[in-house]
């Protein structure tokens, strides 16, 4: 039999005709699988990437040219040195009590996070970039503190399916030979690194481009705070924790 | 809502899967596979156990619908277990010799090594005796001329949960050696809806399984353990 629709299409396709539950059970079936196929690199592999990214992507819910990669990087005018300071002595309170989780420590926001984390500034320069992007007022600050800590390439969940990753620390030995990063890794087996500057910021869809963070080394520590946001008018109850 | 629309995911995937070319479908079965193998290694520990059960119960249970009407019911993958009445001893100390022989030129496939085509083993293989054996089990099957010599014979050499490619989908796999008898290395099966089933195999002792369609693993050798297999692949018609 000859098919003349891709499997991502069908994929998307049969997403659409199926029960909330089962779309969100479908979903974590391609993210899992994208996840996981990224480092193999046999020509088997490339085309399971191509079929479940074309998938995700067709699904992905934000109206963007191209959901791969970064749709902002930098650092924005709304953070002032002021704010990063308070933040960076934020995440110091709440690093104390954070707790181990899937190769980092994950602390909630706090005051200050989450006063970001619904401003207007912040929902205005995520617009500026998807357009009619939502906050979900959630903001969680992770930290990357044991030797080998990291984390592999995966999709995220609807949480934080459009991410803004803030970099607040990132502390290296003098003898590093390399440093940790964000990796995006791209459907036909390319990746691009981030080594993220304290301050810097970016703004990625994180429920359609599969992304990692290459472990830490001896002495080295890395303090990230990241904000979800989610499609306008989107069920509010998969995108709350 | 369609009848069909209204069917489970499981069964949405195996009447996609009917639609697809045979490339697509093995694309299909290689992402419910990933998927699979990704929740078994412990991936999106982030969600629930139930979230996760799920996805995981849905991609085990998907894998052997992609072959719907073409396969024997499916229990758990598992068509043979057992000394095979078509090898011979001498069948067996030959192929352990040529394994040994080939040692040497075996390539590292993900995190074990594999010799394929060694000359009898490829013989061996297309045995009448093994086609009938198998042919009064799961109905007719053509050799795909697929034997591969398998080595997990340096510490931490494994494979991680993955389905076969459809060249191995019907795998008849043999146990050459595994020392020493203290074994920490095993293989492991994930049918759907079932507990895993752990299998250690004897000396000359063969599993059948359908090897594209149940998830399955080679947990980590240790240090001083060695293990070799031979695999030959079979397919459905």
């Amino acid at each position: 039999m000859t098919s003349t629709v891709s499997v991502g299409q069908r994929l998307a396709d049969l997403h659409g005709s199926l029960s909330p539950a089962e779309q969100a059970n479908l979903k974590l079936i391609l993210g899992l699988s994208a996840g996981h196929l990224v480092p193999e690199r046999d020509p088997r592999a490339l085309r399971g990437r191509v079929a479940v990214s074309e998938a995700l992507e067709l699904l992905c819910p934000y109206d963007v040219a191209d959901p791969r990669g970064a749709q902002f990087r930098g650092r924005p005018e709304l953070l002032t040195d002021e704010l990063l300071s308070a933040l960076i002595a934020e995440a110091g309170e709440v690093g104390a009590t954070a707790v181990p989780f899937d190769e980092h420590y994950l602390g909630c926001g706090g005051p200050v996070a989450d006063k970001v984390a619904t401003s207007q500034e912040l929902t205005a320069l995520v617009r500026s970039v998807v357009p009619g992007a939502q906050p979900t007022g959630v903001a969680s600050y992770l930290f990357y503190r044991d030797a080998g800590q990291g984390i592999i390439p995966h999709i995220d969940t609807d949480i934080f399916s459009l991410n803004v990753l803030m970099m607040l620390a990132h502390d290296t030995p003098a003898d590093a030979a390399s440093t940790s990063a964000l990796y995006m890794h791209y459907p036909d087996g390319s990746e691009e690194r981030f080594q993220l500057t304290p301050g810097e910021v970016v703004i990625f869809l994180a429920g359609t481009q599969a992304h990692s963070r290459t472990p830490i080394a001896e002495g080295e520590r890395v303090t990230i705070l990241t904000f979800g946001f989610m499609p306008h008018d989107a069920p509010i109850g998969n995108y709350r924790r | 809502m369609t009848q069909a629309d209204s069917l489970p995911l499981v069964e949405r995937f195996g009447r996609l899967s009917a639609e697809l070319t045979a490339a697509e479908r093995e694309n299909l079965k290689l992402m419910l596979s990933m998927a699979a193998g990704g929740l078994l290694v412990g991936h999106a520990r982030q969600l629930s156990d139930a979230l996760r059960q799920e996805a995981l119960e849905t991609a085990q249970r998907s894998l052997p619908k992609l072959h719907d009407g073409k396969r024997p019911a499916f229990t758990t993958g598992i068509v043979f277990r057992g000394r095979a009445p078509f090898f011979t001893d001498a069948d067996l100390a030959a192929m352990d010799e040529e394994s040994l022989a080939n040692r040497h030129r075996a390539e590292r496939f993900h995190d074990h090594y594999v010799t394929s085509g060694a000359p009898l083993a490829r013989e061996m293989a297309l045995s009448s005796d093994i086609n009938a054996f198998l042919g009064e089990r799961v109905g007719p099957v053509l050799p795909t001329y697929k034997a591969n010599y398998l080595y997990y014979d340096a510490p931490g050499l494994g494979i991680d949960p993955h389905v076969d490619k459809n060249e191995f989908a019907l795998n008849v796999l043999t146990m050459l050696e595994h020392r020493p008898d203290d074994r920490h290395s095993e293989l492991i099966l994930y049918p759907p809806d079932q507990d895993p089933v752990h299998i250690q195999l004897a000396h000359g002792e063969s599993l059948i399984f359908f090897a594209d369609s149940v998830t399955h693993q080679r947990t980590r050798t240790v240090a001083g353990e060695s293990i070799r297999l031979v695999s030959f692949g079979y397919h459905p018609i």
